[in-house]
């Protein structure tokens, strides 16, 4: 008990911290399931991309070890050039790969879906090579950095992760509810032929969607980076199917839910590390994923729409 | 404006096929007509231990090349991509032995692939060298045509744990494997004497896709090893339980193997959370020697920096080639007469900065340990801690004298 | 308009022609299909697979052909629980390794156990189909991709406790024992014994496999025939109408998972069986993802669609193997610029213009490769062969390798823009992008054969889907909102 209550601190901490970016993740999952009923599989490799355009850009600022510029604008324009460039890749994935199986039977996107992950994966195989690639933060941001609550320890960098994960939530709360675009979003969820008809450009609606997911996604990606340090060509595998676990946890299609199934997802994984078994931890996790849906078998936010004969 | 239609596609492909051949093979230099020997490379060059892959498959590249420069000969490269996978690396071998011109393979790197083409490639008299997988029983299982570069288990665990308990005076240890065969089959070998000689240990598991140790670290915070033994195959993996050590505050020495070995992903990337950790390989830092000059700097000017198994790559290969081109003297080399000149191999003094010689079951003779400490940007041979592989018996009668020491010892505080 | 087929609805006497018109390829050869008599129907499916090992000595052939039967087995049974039933079941490799699992416990030195075939075999299956109907329980209030993460769920599990389940310490044991050799698996597996036969040998698993093919085949023809395939694919089309109607569908969801589960489980005991061991590995969602391009690609729903889907995905890997060489080229080159040739061909008409996009693109080349030479003598390599000569490539590796994984990005980006480009635009982009796109193969693709392999094929089912959305043998369903 004792080593419990102790530990529990630091591991609400490494919880969140986790959590914030299965988040991000989840959202972009969410938000396009919500529009085209498709579960995007290439998202996790949208994130992996990101990472890696982040690293591009933390390059040219940060050739050897001090920052050209300071390190707040490194970061600024890390997140800015990686959600424009993740954005554009959603959109060109967009394209190419899911309008023209718009009007196909569900599953063939998912195959569609399949070939660009296994192309992004490969692409940055190809052009970067295996080698691991470090963000190597300590330069930007030092490790001592950091305030200690009780017997945890929250560094600057994991805060800023959590915070900056936070705001961008926010925002994209704030412009789903209060913008008009995010209302043509949420018609073109509810029912797509209607909204068309009341004359939301459904396409354009579709882009934007996706182009928000990626970005969201992409700045998963150098969050990610800057507080786990090391990034390489394969680890968007496991981050989508996380961020598709939290998704569906929290209710699929549903952004609040997204990013609560995203935070608890890494709150659960962490503490079944901490307290029960760290060879176990996948196992808990769906477990409780499982448990999860038998009570509420549409997610935890997630609202059983009534099926329509 | 004529419609395509079968014939017209047909024709047009029997056109393209046909300009094809004629431009690809316009050359007009003498590649076509050397010997055409080749020689397999079996590994994970894409999937998640590309990094691993890749590493040996670009040594056994220089390698290659290296050699056709010196012997005049025109050994080429097969690649055979496995991902790790035991059955991807069974379709793999079927078709390296399908393959009349291969005569050799390097590779893989996995013991659990070995396992599942001994039976394809045993009965085809193929030899195969693997660079990097140490499973004590596949050199135990009778099959004539397996050898390896690298020590077995059995040999490295005991080993490592003697050093925990005698050098590092570890009262406590925490193990953590990654749940590949190598990494498991250190984890137990090392759990095995550590609890023969009452050495209090944790052990736990990890994956080679986790990215993220914090809530492990935490987790481990609470137990408060001296000495965590993270017999990893990826090196920035223990790298980053590093790092998060250093942010939580857990002061424990970190005990690394071969995996490990790799300046660029487990001292560079930790930003120097890996201070003093350890890390035992079985040869010498090819960085560092005079025999490895020219191949270390032309694989960096080419590829950047690398880790622990690329050495042994280009060691295995050039002893496959090495064997191909004494086979070559007697005849034409066939798959049997080099499989006989690798089991001669007499090579005293290899890239590896160690001497390979063969023992009658596949395994490196006389083998043994470096232990080495990280300083500053490099990995610094601990003096005087080579220690010979034991056997058996040498390792059982040491486990009990260490055994009577310990408690001697142990009890001897208590009673103070 | 066509008198012959007098008394029959004109709309469907001219079907051959509105096919024709669709698309001539693909209606030629069902048209050449159709025409064929019975017998020439059965000795082409039955007699060429059946004949080939003999007429084809080769082992990795044979084994690559016995993969194909072993997948299309499995890809049936998952298409009975996907395609049929319409349910998304993404734990299905699971079943697979438990029958493997299964038939290793009960045929190695493990635990000592060496039950005979006839035994083995028929238990493993069933208890596969077991667990199948058990996984089935609790999934049955969820709907769709709830399902879907469930299953996932349950296979990830069953990976991970075949990882760790080697060391399992149970209260009352003195030392932890081991139940499936975690990462290292459990090896020296029996062979199979029919009778007095011992399989050993490809091609004995060849002919295994084709007849377990055959008779699991005949078995869902039927099943699909029978009432219980009508009701799966009521539930399939609209689960609370096939309920309105009676159909208890809860029990025939069951059914449809233990049905699939038990075909899993007796492959993955042939499986077992002819790689002498299993692996954790062996079981994990990267052969889910296999299997499922193969339904998918062959046409969830359709039964010889399996087959194909099975042939495909299985061969083309292997078609692109670096190392294989047809009259001395690389047989992925030769794949490769055969099929840009090919597509060009199909997407350019009237032909000139495919001549002319060609001849631009070689003209381009030279004209570059002049103007280099002028500019940077000594940095251009002769070039062994007709295309590297024609191309410009710098001595100097590194700078190549860097230019190719730039302009890699390039090319890329050129093809997208050109599938939203307006018609004038689209030539000059697209020689371009071809002479690019020599560019990157010559420097980086070919050096780098087998991430090309999973880049091709990326793309590959990206086209595949584009062009043909229900899948090679799949049928056009109109989707009713």
């Amino acid at each position: 008990m004792q080593a419990f209550l102790s530990q529990m601190p630091q591991q609400i901490v490494n919880g969140l911290t986790l959590g914030a970016v299965y988040a991000l993740i989840a959202l972009g999952y969410s938000m396009v399931y919500g529009i085209l009923g498709l579960l995007n599989f290439a998202h996790g490799d949208v994130f992996m991309v990101g990472a890696f355009i982040g690293y591009g850009v933390l390059n040219v600022f940060v050739p050897d070890q001090t920052p050209l510029i300071p390190a707040v604008l490194v970061i600024v324009c890390m997140m800015a050039v990686t959600m424009l460039g993740t954005g554009i890749i959603g959109m060109a994935i967009e394209r190419v790969a899911y309008r023209p199986l718009r009007n196909a039977p569900r599953i063939a996107p998912l195959i569609s879906a399949l070939g660009v992950s296994f192309f992004l994966q490969n692409a940055i195989l190809l052009t970067q090579s295996a080698r691991y690639r470090d963000y190597r933060t300590q330069f930007l941001i030092s490790p001592r950095l950091g305030l200690d609550i009780g017997s945890a320890h929250l560094s600057l960098t994991r805060a800023l992760v959590i915070v900056v994960a936070v705001l961008l939530m926010i925002a994209l709360t704030y412009f789903v509810q209060r913008t008009r675009l995010g209302l043509a979003m949420r018609a073109v969820s509810i029912d797509r032929e209607a909204a068309a008809m009341m004359g939301v450009d459904v396409d354009r609606v579709i882009l934007t969607t996706f182009f928000i997911g990626s970005a969201l996604a992409g700045a998963a990606g150098v969050l990610f980076g800057l507080v786990f340090g090391q990034i390489y060509h394969f680890m968007g595998f496991t981050a989508g199917l996380k961020g598709f676990t939290a998704a569906v946890m929290g209710g699929i299609g549903n952004i609040p839910g997204a990013m609560l199934g995203g935070l608890l997802l890494g709150l659960i994984e962490t503490f079944a590390i901490g307290f029960i078994s760290p060879t176990y931890k996948d196992v808990i996790a769906f477990v409780v994923l499982v448990l999860v849906l038998l009570i509420r078998p549409s997610g935890l936010l997630g609202v059983r729409a009534p099926q329509k004969v | 404006m004529s419609k395509p239609n079968l014939s017209h596609i047909v024709k047009l492909g029997l056109i393209a096929l046909v300009v094809m051949l004629l431009v690809g093979n316009a050359s007009g230099s003498a590649s076509a007509q050397a010997t055409s020997v080749k020689i397999a490379i079996m590994g994970p060059f894409t999937g998640n231990a590309a990094s691993v892959g890749q590493e040996q498959l670009n040594f056994a590249k220089l390698a290659v090349a290296d050699f056709n420069k010196t012997s005049g000969m025109n050994v080429q490269l097969v690649e055979v991509d496995t991902q790790l996978d035991a059955a991807k690396a069974v379709t793999g071998a079927q078709s390296v032995v399908s393959n009349n011109d291969v005569l050799g393979v390097v590779g893989p790197a996995g013991s659990q692939e070995i396992e599942a083409i001994s039976p394809i490639f045993a009965p085809a008299n193929i030899v195969f060298v693997s660079p990097s997988a140490t499973r004590t029983s596949l050199t135990e299982n009778g099959v004539k045509v397996f050898f390896r570069v690298v020590p077995r288990d059995d040999v490295q665990g005991p080993t490592d744990a003697m050093y925990m308990v005698t050098a590092l005076k570890a009262k406590n240890v925490y193990v953590i494997d990654d749940q590949t065969s190598y990494s498991s089959g250190l984890g137990d070998e090392v759990e095995k004497t550590l609890k023969g000689l009452n050495i209090p240990t944790e052990r736990d598991s990890i994956t080679q896709k986790d990215t993220d140790f914090s809530a492990l670290v935490t987790r481990m915070k609470g137990a408060s090893p001296d000495v965590i033994f993270v017999p990893f195959q990826l090196a920035n993996q223990a790298a980053q339980i590093a790092k998060q050590m250093a942010e939580q505050g857990l002061k424990a020495t970190l005990f690394g193997t071969d995996g490990d070995f790799a300046p660029a992903d487990f001292i560079k990337a930790a930003g120097g959370a890996t201070e003093g950790a350890y890390v035992s390989f079985f040869a010498p830092d090819i960085h560092g020697l005079p025999n490895a000059k020219n191949v270390v700097s032309a694989y960096q000017k080419q590829y950047g920096d690398f880790g622990s198994f690329g050495g042994p790559s280009y060691s295995a290969t050039t002893i496959l080639l090495e064997a191909i081109q004494r086979a070559a003297k007697a005849g034409t080399p066939t798959r049997a007469s080099v499989l006989a000149e690798v089991a001669k191999t007499n090579d005293a003094s290899s890239i590896l900065g160690i001497p390979i010689k063969f023992d009658t079951k596949g395994d490196i003779v006389g083998a043994s340990f470096f232990i080495f400490q990280v300083k500053g940007d490099n990995f610094v041979l601990v003096p005087g801690a080579a220690v010979p592989p034991m056997s058996a018996t040498t390792s059982a009668t040491m486990s009990a004298t260490m055994n009577a020491a310990v408690s001697a010892t142990v009890s001897a505080t208590a009673a103070q | 308009m066509s008198l012959e087929k007098i008394g029959q609805d004109e709309w469907v006497a001219q079907v051959e022609a509105r096919r024709q018109k669709q698309n001539p390829v693909v209606a030629e050869i069902t048209a050449r299909w159709g025409r064929l008599p019975r017998v020439g129907k059965i000795i082409l499916i039955v007699l060429i697979p059946v004949l080939l090992p003999i007429f084809v000595q080769n082992d990795y052939i044979l084994r690559v052909g016995g993969l194909v039967w072993l997948y299309a087995v499995l890809a049936l049974g998952l298409n009975v629980v996907v395609g049929l039933t319409g349910l998304l079941d993404l734990g299905y490799v699971a079943f697979f390794g438990v029958g493997g699992y299964g038939y290793a416990l009960l045929s190695s030195a493990q635990f000592n156990i060496h039950l005979p075939t006839w035994v083995s075999l028929p238990l493993v299956t069933l208890f596969t189909a077991g667990v199948g109907f058990m996984l089935g329980l609790p999934t049955l209030r969820l709907q769709g991709d709830y399902l879907a993460i469930v299953t996932l769920g349950f296979g990830q599990i069953f990976v991970q406790l075949m990882t760790s389940m080697n060391r399992v310490g149970l209260p009352g044991l003195s030392a932890p024992i081991n139940l499936t050799g975690g990462p290292n698996g459990i090896v020296a597996l029996d062979p199979l014994h029919f009778l007095s036969l011992t399989m050993h040998s490809v091609t004995s698993y060849y002919y295994l496999l084709l007849l377990t093919l055959a008779l699991v085949l005949v078995a869902i023809i039927n099943l699909n025939r029978s009432r219980i395939g009508r009701a799966w694919r009521a539930i399939r089309e609209d689960a609370l109408a096939a309920e309105a109607m009676g159909i208890p569908t809860n029990r025939l969801r069951l059914l449809a998972f233990a049905v699939g589960a038990g075909i899993a489980g007796f492959a993955g005991c042939l499986f077992a069986a002819w790689q002498q061991s299993v692996f954790p590995g062996n079981f994990d969602v990267p052969l889910l993802i296999t299997l499922y391009a193969m339904v998918v690609l062959g046409g969830a729903g359709s039964l010889w669609g399996m087959i194909a889907g099975a042939f495909v995905i299985t061969v083309v890997p292997e078609v692109l193997r670096p190392g294989i060489q047809l009259l001395g080229i690389e047989l992925q080159q030769i794949v490769f610029f055969g099929g840009i040739l090919a597509l060009l061909a199909i997407a350019l008409r009237p032909r000139w213009r495919l001549f002319a996009v060609l001849g631009a693109v070689i003209l381009s080349g030279i004209i570059v490769h002049l103007i280099a030479a002028a500019l940077f003598p000594e940095q251009i390599t002769g070039g062994t062969n007709l295309i590297t000569a024609w191309l410009t490539i710098p001595v100097n590796t590194t700078t190549a390798t860097s230019v190719g994984n730039f302009l890699f990005f390039i090319v890329v980006g050129l093809f997208v823009l050109l599938t939203q480009m307006p018609a004038r635009w689209r030539d000059p982009v697209l020689v371009v992008a071809l002479y690019l796109l020599a560019f990157v193969w010559q420097t980086r693709l070919s050096q780098e054969p087998s991430t090309t392999v999973l880049l091709l094929t990326g793309v590959a089912l990206i086209m595949l889907m584009n062009y043909r959305p229900q899948g090679l043998l799949g049928q056009r369903r109109v989707e009713i909102a």
